[in-house]
């Protein structure tokens, strides 16, 4: 799975839980899950179970701990998949 | 000046928002942020709704106060252990004093360290206005309650946080100044759905050469 794939589905996989539409609008790597999409903490536990059960990955404790930004989600896919 | 003495942690959960309805019944997402014990305690529970978000707002406001103590912690859930009686939280070597407050819309948690229990404190919980900004909101509020505590005007308060990329939520924890510098109290803001939360301790204050917080 190319990273551009793998991007556009994480960014799906938050939608539904970002609270910030503009900054989901003009989403990029560098956004910030929590502090620019406004998902909350309690909802991004809900992320990461999201993205466990799409791309069949297990990802641990600390795993989630590198995760800021929706790139540092794609990354974590990324190496995860392999 | 900075603080020393307590710090605190606030978290608040609104009940009323649907999308949480069910986290109880999802054993991954159980298993994701409770400990084994925490586990135990919620299938024996009457209400487990509550019990796991009681937990989660404790784990979260221990996870605020700590953070001020060290650099930001992993927030790894289970990491934070709760007593079933909702009366302290655990994390590596610390143990931080919890107090959880409830009605049928929310629970609001406080995590406090480093205090003695006579330390004066302060919690609040407000309804937030449609419309309005949460953040700002929750601002307004620990003004408009620490103002009469303090003795000034709420005009002569204002509450900063300074920018910080690599923490989750984006900046540093929240610090209370007035006109003459930065108050001897310990503050923490809070907000989820309909619902504004603030928590402050009493912290003495030091000269340049106490204790950094």
């Amino acid at each position: 799975m190319e990273e551009q794939q793998v991007f556009d589905r994480v960014v799906e996989i938050l939608r539904p839980f970002a609270k910030n539409p503009s900054a989901l609008a003009s989403v990029s790597k560098d956004t910030s899950i929590m502090k620019d999409l406004k998902v909350n903490s309690a909802r991004f536990v809900d992320v990461v179970l999201e993205l466990e059960d799409h791309f069949g990955i297990a990802i641990s404790d600390d795993d989630t701990d590198s995760v800021n930004t929706v790139g540092d989600a794609v990354s974590l896919v990324m190496t995860l998949k392999k | 000046m900075s603080l020393c003495g307590p710090v605190v942690g606030n978290d608040i959960v609104d009940l009323t928002n649907a999308e949480i309805s069910c986290h109880h019944e999802s054993q991954r997402f159980v298993e994701r942020v409770l400990s084994s014990d925490e586990r135990v305690a919620l299938e024996a529970h009457g209400d487990p709704k509550r019990l796991l978000w009681s937990f989660f707002a404790a784990k979260e406001a221990a996870y605020k106060a700590v953070s001020k103590l060290r650099s930001p912690p992993p927030l790894g859930h289970r990491r934070f252990l709760v007593t079933s009686d909702l009366r302290s939280v655990r994390f590596e070597s610390l143990t931080l004093g919890l107090e959880v407050e409830s009605t049928r819309d929310w629970i609001h948690a406080t995590a406090s360290c480093n205090g003695s229990p006579a330390a004066p404190w302060v919690g609040r919980v407000e309804a937030r206005r449609e419309g309005e900004d949460e953040s700002e909101s929750a601002r307004r509020l620990l003004i408009r309650v620490m103002a009469p505590r303090i003795g000034c005007a709420e005009s002569e308060l204002r509450v900063e946080r300074a920018p910080a990329p690599h923490h989750l939520s984006g900046f540093l924890p929240p610090v209370l100044y007035s006109a003459l510098g930065r108050v001897p109290w310990d503050v923490s803001l809070s907000h989820d759905g309909g619902f504004l939360a603030v928590a402050a301790v009493f912290s003495a204050p030091t000269g340049p050469t106490g204790a950094e917080i």
